[in-house]
């Protein structure tokens, strides 16, 4: 038995180290990266290439379930992004609450033919219409299917060879379709970008757009947004160097239109359409001996709101867990395979070994820690000991994470919201981790039974109609669809 | 157990010494922005007062400290982007000197450092400068390469081109958008330079094909014969570029060059030799176009049907709403401009 429990020992502590090694060379993939990349766009600035090319045209996706209370302001504000040539196709998917009489009433639409440009799998259309005062805007009322369903129809009516897909409440910043549109300039063989998602929660919100940007007061939301930055900042810019991109954002990523129309769109059966359809892309190019890169950059930006309750954030983490587990059993044989480069031999066993299997590995590990201490295998100390050793390790690589953002865009202008990071990255290893390890072994579980909920959430909105106020309520509760993992 | 507690003591410094580490760069960071904004808020009105009144600018160069020179050259090139001509010529006028400051970076170990000098070099320099930007277009990196080619294609700016053509291959995995809005900003001054570019099948169809549209933004009309002479090429990106730029600028008699692409296996290329019949074509044509079976390609239908409508070949649009699908829904939205 001892034995056992000290092989078991071993096998954790061998995780532990692989793990965190992981994590900071991503990090210091990223620290070299964000520093290029910054220089980079000091370079050969945005403003002066859009000026020159006109950019190349969006259409942004923007699927909508019950968003009555929202879906005018957030198309007014896509209305008002700072691009030469974009189309918005929204798509009423199957609402009840009166999302597209809303819509009608607001842009004075009008019923139209329109020819679908590719014939992508989804549930009936019953109407198109466009806009009157804005020809850009175009509105799809379909059938419920979800999420990847309303994307695929979107996409079979969208006209430009770049397509967006966003969320309905996803606020995105002025120039943030300019910036996303820049790796697709400068180099023809991009398939697809992703941006940065940032948490609005505690943004003043004016107008549709983020007037000033501050901490959430809720802890469990401060949690999230350590997250975010650690998620985005560090790792995706650290796969993202070597070229293994594996999630673009459900929230916002601009994809060639082509491309995904070959790959066969997003996938309904997911519950994790983006990643799917970022790792299917990469099978697909490399199958068809397409040249291609998947990029992440961290300078467009999109601004979505955080589950502020603890149970809707355990639901999102849940189906996060299930939608990664979906991917990695649909694209199993990616796994190990050189054919697939990096993301086959790096990524994806990664993805296997540290984000699908870590929340059970970590569960064990406690478990056997507390098995070594009572079988007097390990000492009480050297469990203690070990278990600071973690929390330091995972504080040092979150400070990392402030670290890089302070390196490159410092959206946190407020010294005090720097303290609070500072603070969150000390405070998260009790409670909040043990919570999340918690949720994505549930999520685990919940793939295991083959579970395609998405489970609901209760939004807040974003709007702050008086300065010194905080959010207001001004959306009932609705189902999730964020996904912006 | 040592082991362990010396590594967990390293790791607890090594936390404090980043939390420090981040808070000090946030004070640095603070400063410099405050001395940066100063440095704007002092400079910028200076700056755009002499311009648009024309005072001495070698008296406002002299109040310049030695210390804020870099952060002053940063100023005027940000202003520069917003200005245009007379304005423009003052302010490099007064910064052109200054240059010296910043010429060293040009030869900076990080690529992205010297295409930043470069373009400010290029921005707020004179004429005595084109050599040395020129010089960058053989930079070991092709973004310095490309900051120098842009620089360089500037209205008027012919008397680079060639050098800039003759390193197009550099930039050949960058968007055509990018490359021909390039060549394009030169004007109808390059338009030889680039016409006989395309005609030259010893560059790459890739290459060409970026010239072609770059003739097709000046829309130059003499380039159309060369654009069809290029069709007899095997590159389908080559071919949909000259078709294009035979739908702007082409003429009645292209269009025997560009009938048998109509049953071409390539559906863009069928879809851009569509839209040149509806603009060069005849009544022989719409016949064609009408007949043509799009083989489940929309766009293929689209253009039909919008190749028909600028023929006027309404009888042929009528025909398409006629046969049902996808040809009878184009030819709606052509005839009703979508509304259904």
């Amino acid at each position: 038995m001892s034995g056992l429990l000290n092989a078991f020992e071993v096998l954790i502590l061998t995780y532990f180290a692989l793990l965190n090694g992981t994590y900071l060379v991503l990090s210091l993939n990223a620290f070299r990266s964000l520093r290029r990349y910054m220089g980079r766009l000091e370079s050969l600035q945005i403003d002066d290439l859009l000026a020159s090319s006109g950019g190349l045209p969006i259409s942004l996706v923007v699927p909508a379930y019950n968003e009555a209370a929202s879906i005018v302001p957030s198309v007014r504000s896509l209305l008002t992004l700072k691009y030469a040539d974009y189309e918005i196709v929204v798509v009423n998917d199957g609402s009840s609450d009166g999302t597209l009489s809303v819509l009608l009433a607001a842009f004075d639409l009008e019923p139209v033919t329109r020819v679908p440009t590719s014939q992508l799998a989804a549930a009936p259309v019953h109407a198109v219409y466009q806009g009157v005062r804005h020809e850009n805007l175009t509105v799809i009322d379909k059938a419920n299917g979800g999420k990847a369903d309303a994307l695929n129809a979107g996409l079979n009516y969208s006209r430009r060879a770049l397509f967006c897909a966003m969320d309905a409440d996803t606020i995105l910043e002025p120039d943030a379709l300019a910036r996303v549109a820049r790796p697709f300039l400068e180099d023809a063989s991009t398939v697809a970008v992703g941006g940065i998602v940032r948490i609005a929660n505690g943004c003043s919100v004016v107008g549709g757009s983020i007037d000033d940007v501050r901490l959430p007061k809720s802890m469990l939301v401060r949690f999230q947004v350590l997250e975010y930055l650690r998620a985005f900042l560090a790792a995706r810019v650290g796969w993202n160097t070597l070229g293994a991109t594996l999630i673009i954002s459900g929230a916002f990523g601009v994809f060639r239109r082509s491309v995904v129309a070959d790959a066969g769109g997003f996938d309904a059966a997911t519950v994790g359409e983006d990643m799917e359809l970022i790792v299917r892309l990469h099978r697909h190019c490399r199958d068809q001996g397409i040249p291609y890169r998947i990029e992440f950059i961290p300078d467009p930006v999109a601004w979505t709101e955080a589950p502020e309750k603890i149970a809707a954030l355990g639901r999102q983490r849940d189906r996060w867990q299930r939608g990664l587990v979906q991917v990695i059993t649909r694209h199993r044989r990616m796994i190990g395979n050189p054919k697939y480069g990096v993301v086959g031999t790096m990524a994806l066993p990664y993805y296997v070994a540290f984000e699908m299997l870590g929340p059970v590995v970590e569960v064990v590990g406690y478990a056997a820690f507390v098995a070594a201490v009572l079988f007097g295998t390990a000492s009480v100390v050297f469990v203690i000991g070990f278990l600071v050793l973690a929390i330091f390790f995972g504080t040092a690589l979150s400070i990392a994470a402030v670290a890089l953002e302070e390196l490159s865009f410092r959206r946190y202008r407020r010294f005090s919201d720097l303290l609070k990071l500072l603070g969150v990255a000390l405070a998260e290893n009790f409670g909040y981790r043990q919570l999340s390890t918690w949720w994505r072994l549930r999520g685990l579980v919940s793939a295991m039974r083959r579970d395609h909920r998405w489970g609901a959430m209760e939004r807040q909105g974003l709007e702050t109609p008086d300065r010194d106020a905080g959010p207001t309520v001004t959306d009932s509760p609705a189902l999730e669809r964020s996904g912006s993992r | 157990m040592n082991v362990l507690l010396i590594v967990i003591v390293a790791l607890a410094l090594l936390n404090v010494v980043f939390v420090g580490l981040v808070i000090l760069l946030r004070v640095v960071n603070g400063r410099r922005d405050k001395r940066l904004e100063a440095r704007r808020s002092t400079w910028y009105p200076r700056l755009i007062t002499s311009i648009s009144d024309g005072s001495n600018l070698e008296d406002l160069r002299r109040q310049i400290d030695p210390g804020e020179r870099r952060d002053v050259i940063v100023i005027a090139w940000n202003l520069s982007r917003r200005l245009r001509g007379v304005d423009r010529d003052r302010l490099r006028n007064f910064a052109a000197p200054l240059l010296d400051e910043i010429t060293p970076d040009l030869e900076a170990r990080s690529a992205e450092t010297r295409a930043r000098y470069l373009q400010m070099v290029s921005c707020l320099g004179g004429d005595e400068y084109e050599p040395a930007i020129a010089a960058r277009l053989d930079d070991p990196s092709q973004l310095v390469s490309l900051v120098a080619a842009r620089a360089l294609c500037q209205p008027n700016g012919a008397e680079w081109f060639a050098e800039v053509l003759a390193r197009l291959h550099r930039y050949s995995s960058w968007s055509h958008a990018l490359t021909s809005s390039m060549l394009a900003n030169v004007g109808m001054d390059a338009a030889p330079q680039m016409r006989a570019f395309a005609a030259d099948d010893r560059h790459s169809a890739r290459d060409r094909a970026a010239v072609i549209r770059a003739l097709e933004l000046l829309r130059d009309a003499e380039a159309a014969d060369i654009a069809a002479a290029q069709l007899t090429d095997d590159d389908p990106d080559l071919i949909a570029a000259c078709l294009r730029l035979l739908a702007v600028v082409g003429r009645s008699e292209h269009a025997v060059a560009v009938r048998p692409f109509l049953a071409d296996e390539r559906f863009f290329v069928r879809a851009a030799a569509i839209t040149v019949l509806g603009k060069l074509g005849g009544a022989s044509d719409a016949g064609m176009i009408a007949a043509l079976d799009h083989g489940g390609s929309p766009w293929v239908a689209i253009r039909s049907a919008y190749a028909l409508a600028d023929l006027h070949a309404t009888d042929e649009l009528a025909s398409m709403v006629a046969e049902g699908g996808l040809a009878a829904d184009a030819a709606i939205e052509t005839l009703y401009g979508g509304a259904a």
